[in-house]
């Protein structure tokens, strides 16, 4: 007697999952923004003296993440299940997708698709692991493991912004650089040249270390529990990279007192709520400067991102590198300062121009010019995120997916194929 | 405990952001049972939220209007949406302006403006609110609305008619009013072998636990030879016994459970299915780290273990040795 659902507008029931080491954003596909962008944080009250509970409780149940777990600081510890974008623990990272899926994004995980997001290089055990929670604890319909910098190319082939990125298609470096890690990743014709990738392991976090430090030495009147919330508010407001490259004369600039480089920052104490204001001066531009001069953050570093880029460029394919310095893609909420695309587009300009008329001058010939093309996605924040919105769309996604079917016949194995490159079983 | 909201947490931070940033822009959330909203905000200042899910005709016909008159009286029903069946629609601009406090104003009368800002803004904030809350827990709403009117109609004494809407593809939830009561059947299918027996077990810890609880209505596991049911709904004779679904009945009664405060009952009423699948999720994530703790243990102690050197056995040739001798 029961009639079966018309699927028809149901079909496409794909929820988008990008887990960053700072945020995750998630949110149904089919959209063009995700709906939550929360901290990617457990409040678990394991580890924490045994506290008298009420019978209503239930222990296990007595977690909570995202913005939500920041209010229960004081009865729970905070634990971060990832690092460098790699998931670190199996048992927070799964307790944290439970409630995002039945809590935040509502979804009823057997009728669902999910696409999740892994960094480039992520161990096949890490994807296995993923499947198994996937299939066996929540009986996904299916999951596809998409690897971060692809997606943000997705998102770029399909609203393409200048005339190279249409024709551009799925080839391209993107420049990926979130909470915990930069990298540079090569990727030819929606394949990643993983020999090629190249990181730096300094990235947003570092630069609001970095500033929270400047902050410090210089004496400002910031309370010790806001000064790493204002040292990020600082960065994301007021950052920006210095169009030429000439730190000199922007020191300068500031030391002339000109009254557009000052910022003031007007901030409340979280816990007496009075208000309080500092001064914002060299930290605007040295934070960003983390790219071109690592050094000032971390001695060990000394490469130029711009450095980085064109080697990770020179080692890849010689037929594909035209194309991949014609189209360098920006992704991550730390490449959002303002005048970074401009600069790095100089700087990778500048070496390749050194580098063609060296040749010019060994043999004589002029070979034809290569034009950088740094590109900055309207919805960079979000790139990752909207190439696999984008991605669910379309109609080839549905072969692309492994389904629980699959899983059951094969095993966690399957989550270590593509799907293009069908392996003999 | 109760985890899952009856607001929908994706529309409820959606609404706010769409209201206050003034953002032309479409949102299309998706909810549990095949249930879809989506929410538009145009430069007009409307708000337009469109809801729809696979049973709702079956629903609205039950309970439909009762819902709007009850939630949805403050809102223009506009044309339903294409592919939506329901559409609302909220004036933005319905809000007071905030007065502008004169630059040649005197400091008695900058305070008097600032007052009556701070109350316009109290105002605002409450009117989102609200509608947030009445935007946000639509589905909730709609599902449970067949039921609080059923509810209502014993409390004012009036008949009120049996009904039956198919919750899910292999589910249906039967309500059959009585006199001063009301029995509902729901059927309940999960296609996880897993699934079957976590609800299995979770469903006989409630109709056990009943002995610990203040006033619990009864509740028992049957099947479709219900003398209730089968008078009620004759066609259930003809119903072919799935081997995966089963059958829960609970009566409740007026003086008990829902001479007041039915809109608690019902929210859990209608969430009965999502709350069992939240548990047996949240159960199975229990196991499975439960599993992987022991699997690492057994790991680090296989590691540790040692072979045990083998002991060559000394035996003796009886050639070589001290049998023959020279």
């Amino acid at each position: 007697m029961q009639q079966t659902i018309d699927q028809g507008f149901y079909q496409s029931k794909v929820c988008v999952i990008d887990n960053g080491t700072g945020f995750t954003k998630m949110g149904w596909a089919g959209n063009t923004e995700p709906q939550f962008d929360i901290p990617t944080v457990v409040a678990d009250h394991q580890e924490k003296q045994k506290v008298q509970m009420s019978k209503n409780t239930n222990e296990n149940l007595d977690y909570y993440i995202g913005y939500e777990a920041y209010d229960y600081t004081k009865s729970h510890n905070i634990f971060y299940p990832m690092k460098s974008g790699i998931v670190e623990n199996w048992d927070l990272m799964e307790k944290f997708w439970h409630r995002s899926i039945f809590d935040y994004l509502r979804a009823e995980p057997d009728e669902t698709t999910f696409i999740l997001t892994e960094p480039p290089m992520n161990p096949p055990e890490n994807r296995e692991n993923i499947a198994e929670i996937f299939f066996e604890t929540f009986n996904a319909k299916g999951l596809h493991i998409s690897v971060q910098a692809v997606l943000s190319l997705f998102s770029s082939a399909f609203a393409p912004v200048n005339e190279y990125q249409k024709t551009a298609g799925l080839t391209g470096m993107v420049l990926d650089s979130g909470d915990g890690v930069t990298h540079c990743i090569p990727v030819s014709d929606g394949y990643v040249i993983g020999s090629c990738i190249k990181h730096i392991p300094l990235a947003g976090r570092d630069i609001t270390q970095f500033i929270q430090t400047l902050l410090k030495d210089r004496g400002e009147n910031i309370p010790a529990e806001d000064i790493k919330k204002v040292a990020r508010e600082v960065k994301e407001k007021y950052g920006y990279c210095i169009s030429d490259g000439d730190l000199i004369k922007e020191f300068q600039a500031y030391d002339r007192g000109d009254k557009n480089k000052f910022k003031t920052y007007y901030g409340k104490n979280s816990v007496t709520k009075e208000k309080y204001t500092i001064d914002i001066g060299y930290e605007r531009f040295l934070g960003p400067e983390m790219f071109f001069h690592p050094e000032f953050l971390d001695g060990k570093w000394r490469s130029p991102i711009d450095e980085i880029i064109d080697k990770s460029i020179q080692t890849s394919p010689v037929d594909c590198r035209k194309k991949l310095y014609q189209n360098i893609i920006l992704s991550g909420g730390s490449t959002l300062f303002d005048g970074f695309a401009q600069r790095l587009e100089q700087q990778v300009q500048l070496r390749i121009d050194s580098r063609l008329q060296k040749y010019e001058q060994r043999s004589g010939f002029k070979p034809a010019p290569i034009k950088v093309n740094v590109t900055q996605n309207p919805f960079q924040r979000y790139a990752v995120w909207q190439g696999g919105s984008l991605m669910a769309l379309q109609p080839q996604f549905e072969k692309v997916y492994h389904t629980r079917q699959e899983y059951f016949e094969r095993g966690p194995s399957i989550a270590r194929y593509n799907a293009v490159f069908q392996p003999q079983y | 405990m109760m985890l899952i909201d009856p607001q929908n947490k994706l529309l409820q931070t959606q609404i706010m952001d769409l209201i206050m940033k003034k953002d032309p822009r479409i949102v299309v959330a998706k909810d549990y049972n095949y249930s879809c909203t989506k929410l538009q905000y145009k430069e007009n200042g409307r708000l337009f939220l469109s809801f729809t899910c696979f049973n709702f005709n079956e629903i609205f016909s039950i309970a439909g209007n009762y819902m709007i008159d009850k939630y949805y009286k403050d809102y223009t029903k506009e044309d339903p949406d294409v592919g939506f069946h329901l559409t609302f629609s909220f004036n933005v601009q319905s809000a007071k302006e905030e007065p502008k406090i004169q630059k040649n104003a005197t400091e008695a009368e900058k305070a008097e403006i600032q007052e009556i800002k701070l109350q316009i803004r109290a105002e605002n904030q409450k009117l989102f609110e609200k509608v947030t809350k009445d935007f946000s827990q639509i589905r909730r709403n709609f599902y449970a609305s067949a039921f609080e009117q059923a509810f209502d109609q014993i409390n004012k004494g009036q008949t009120a008619s049996k009904f039956k809407y198919q919750s899910r593809e292999n589910e249906v939830v039967y309500a059959i009013p009585d006199q001063d009561a009301l029995n509902i059947f729901y059927e309940i299918s999960f296609s996880d072998n897993v699934d079957k027996t976590l609800a299995n077990l979770i469903i006989t810890e409630i109709i056990d636990a009943k002995k610990n609880v203040k006033m619990a209505p009864p509740i028992s596991r049957s099947n479709y030879q219900s003398s209730i049911l089968k008078s009620a709904f004759p066609e259930v004779q003809n119903i072919k016994v799935d081997p995966n679904s089963q059958l829960i009945t609970m009566t409740l009664f007026k003086a008990q459970h829902f001479s007041k405060n039915i809109e608690q009952l019902s929210t859990f009423l209608q969430g009965f299915r999502q709350y069992l699948h939240y548990h047996i999720h949240a159960s199975k994530t229990y196991l499975h780290s439960r599993i992987i703790k022991r699997i690492s243990q057994f790991q680090r102690s296989l590691q540790l273990c040692q072979f045990e050197p083998e002991v060559e056995k000394k035996t003796e040739d009886i050639f070589t040795s001290s049998g023959v001798k020279a």
